[in-house]
């Protein structure tokens, strides 16, 4: 019995069997054969515990297919537990577009991003757009994106200023909401108005993540129950410290890595991180 | 008097203004936010309230970049 995995799935072959009889069998018109890793072009028997991925070029999976194919990869257990989560993005610059293309890769059910900014090009040097993407509305642009990074995921957008008026009815569905915000005022006020309006909600909030120090100052501090704060709490933006790529990527992976603990049920009464 | 600061036993001068703890610590109260005994202060309000013996004060500094 030859025990092998295509696309994913496990198989069991009974009797021997080439790699492009497979291919033809399963998916005709394949135009690519990965075995374990590596793209091959000649036919060859297929081994036990074989590693197989066929592959037409352009061709869009159903959404069924993805789920299968992307979770895979995540491990037992944790797709159950994010795919139905809602998420907020408050503030969809360097921070948000960079924690929103991990959550939607993650899986979970509905994005709820909020931004009144466009697409400028000094943007570019952080942000996840694009040069075709100039002028366009940050939600716009990041749902396009988010749509071709997994197109399972609900993206609501927000073409609006977020005050405490709004904050409430915007963010009303989502278990977390990720505080993405340039203005350190903004920052305070989402604070605050979570943990008067929302208590309940699970708020992760950044300061300090300008310039270029070590990655490792960029910590998580636990200010509340459901609060958290990332970043070294010191380096603000400024003409002489600039936001750069790496420190804000870094610092959004920190933010994204936290409400994937935080959905995955992680974090305990004592957890600091 | 003796306040709790962020967890931390502080002393500070009788009939303190939030707005002065606020100016002994050096940050800006616009980005600052600062809870005492459980609630949130309104900003306008920092420069008249003043603190009481083992009020427990949180203060949340932010610096701008995002």
């Amino acid at each position: 019995m030859i025990n092998v995995t295509v696309n994913e799935s496990r198989l069991f072959l009974d009797k021997p069997t080439e790699l492009f009889a497979l291919r033809d069998q399963l998916k005709p018109g394949a135009d690519i054969v990965i075995v374990n890793g590596v793209p091959v072009r000649k036919n060859q028997p297929v081994k036990d515990r074989d590693s197989i991925v066929f592959l037409k070029i352009g061709e869009k999976p159903d959404p069924r297919e993805i789920e299968h194919l992307m979770m895979m990869r995540h491990g037992p257990g944790v797709y159950e537990k994010v795919k139905g989560a809602v998420v907020g993005i408050a503030g969809c610059g360097g921070l948000g577009s960079a924690v929103a293309i991990s959550l939607a890769r993650l899986g979970v059910a509905r994005i709820v991003a909020a931004d009144y900014d466009v697409v400028e090009p000094s943007n570019l040097n952080r942000q996840q757009y694009f040069i075709d993407q100039i002028g366009m509305p940050k939600v716009d642009a990041l749902k396009a994106n988010l749509k071709r990074t997994n197109p399972l995921v609900e993206i609501v957008a927000h073409n609006t200023t977020l005050t405490r008026r709004n904050i409430p009815s915007v963010f009303r569905e989502c278990a977390v909401v990720a505080e993405c915000f340039d203005n350190p005022s903004a920052k305070r006020e989402m604070l605050v108005c979570v943990r008067e309006k929302m208590p309940k909600k699970w708020l992760v909030t950044v300061s300090g993540i300008a310039g270029y120090g070590p990655g490792s100052a960029i910590r998580v501090k636990r200010i509340y129950e459901r609060t958290f704060l990332v970043g070294d709490s010191r380096s603000e933006s400024s003409r002489q410290l600039g936001l750069l790529a790496p420190r804000v990527m870094l610092a959004a992976g920190v933010q994204a890595n936290l409400i994937m603990r935080i959905l995955l049920g992680e974090i305990g009464e004592k957890n600091a991180d | 008097m003796q306040i709790k600061l962020n967890g931390e036993k502080t002393e500070v001068p009788d009939g303190l203004t939030v707005e002065g703890l606020l100016a002994k610590l050096e940050i800006p109260s616009e980005k600052t936010a600062v809870e005492i005994n459980g609630e949130f202060l309104d900003q306008k309000n920092f420069a008249e309230r003043t603190l009481d013996h083992d009020d427990k004060v949180e203060v949340v500094r932010f610096v701008g970049g995002g």
